[in-house]
């Protein structure tokens, strides 16, 4: 299966397979004019199968949530037919409305302007705290 | 700022123009109480290192254990003895990221005198009523988290009891005049430790 090569956009590649759609949300591609391939379980070297997205146009991506959702992904940065950047993920530090505090006693179950903020408390486990109550993301 | 909701004197703390200080937000933190409590162990044991430390009644709410738990686990040599039924045993996430992540030695119990003779200090919780699922469990357990003189038999001369107040029956009055017991100037101390703080933050030296 052949999808054209763009010429200004992004590629996120390595995505474990099935996890696409799921990004796809997450990062609110359906608001989107442009071209957006998915690519579902795509043979890949490394881990037998994979997801892949390429988008059709430059725009600003939460990197922190794809390190979230997924800490082995790449993203590439096409440019004039060209890979001008090609990026690594990692755990973020922290992630800014992607997890929501399920906690009924947080103080952003009532304020409801508050952004959900969650902190990397063990990169070895990913776990993350909200920043307000310390409850564990689940 | 006392507050139901979890993490709104952080919200706060954000905004506003002087300074916050969390006294208790719902069953989140209460560092004052905290503060408390590490001055009164100062006060009455001269060291933070080489203790240990019962904890008593119900550890899966009660959040004065938690925060009291996590400050001792930076010292050495703390031995940590909880002691509750098991209904309302710590939250495992409290053993995993702060008993196991510091090594701290700590055994489980549901028998406070089999583990008496060993405590250096003794952290009285309340048992409550609406934490059971049923009235008859709660009747069945609550008297064995009830301290007596005659559980006292065993144990060191020199123990300390401790309690956050206020208490319904967990302690028998027949032990406050126990020279043992220290919850009442634990209170004291918690006066003394907020205008410490509030002076802090005020700037006064
Ligand atoms: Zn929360």
């Amino acid at each position: 299966m052949i999808v054209d090569a763009i010429k200004n956009g992004i590629v996120i590649d390595h995505i474990t397979a099935g996890h696409a759609m799921e990004l796809y949300s997450i990062l609110n591609l359906d608001e989107l004019d442009c071209t957006v391939a998915i690519l579902k379980n795509v043979p890949s070297k490394k881990k037998g199968k994979k997801d892949i997205i390429k988008i059709d146009t430059l725009i600003d991506v939460d990197f922190d949530v794809l390190g979230y959702v997924d800490p082995n992904i790449t993203v590439s940065i096409i440019k004039e037919g060209k890979v001008e950047k090609k990026l690594e993920m990692t755990l973020p530090e922290t992630v800014t409305n992607v997890l929501k505090c399920k906690n009924p006693r947080c103080i952003t179950s009532t304020e409801q302007e508050l952004d959900h903020v969650f902190k990397l408390t063990d990169a070895k486990r990913k776990i993350y705290r909200c920043i307000y109550c310390e409850s564990q993301s689940k | 700022m006392r507050h139901p909701k979890e993490g709104a004197p952080l919200v706060a703390s954000k905004k506003a123009s002087v300074p916050i200080i969390n006294a208790g937000d719902g069953g989140h933190n209460h560092p004052t109480q905290t503060l408390t409590d590490l001055l009164t162990i100062h006060r009455e044991k001269g060291r933070f290192n080489d203790l240990t430390i019962g904890f008593c009644g119900d550890l899966k709410f009660g959040r004065t254990v938690h925060s009291l738990i996590e400050a001792m686990s930076r010292y050495k040599n703390i031995k940590v003895v909880l002691i509750s039924p098991v209904e309302l045993k710590l939250p495992s996430y409290i053993k995993h990221d702060v008993l196991k992540a510091n090594n701290i030695e700590y055994i489980q119990t549901t028998n406070l005198e089999e583990v008496m003779p060993t405590l250096d200090i003794l952290y009285m919780t309340r048992v409550q009523r609406e934490r059971f699922f049923n009235e008859d469990d709660y009747v069945r357990l609550k008297d064995s988290y009830i301290l007596t003189p005659q559980k006292l038999l065993t144990a060191k001369e020199d123990l300390c009891i401790m309690h956050p107040l206020p208490r319904v029956n967990e302690i028998s009055t027949a032990i406050d005049d126990d020279k043992r017991a220290c919850y009442f100037k634990q209170v004291l101390n918690g006066k003394f430790i907020r205008m410490a703080l509030i002076l802090k933050l005020l700037g006064v030296e």
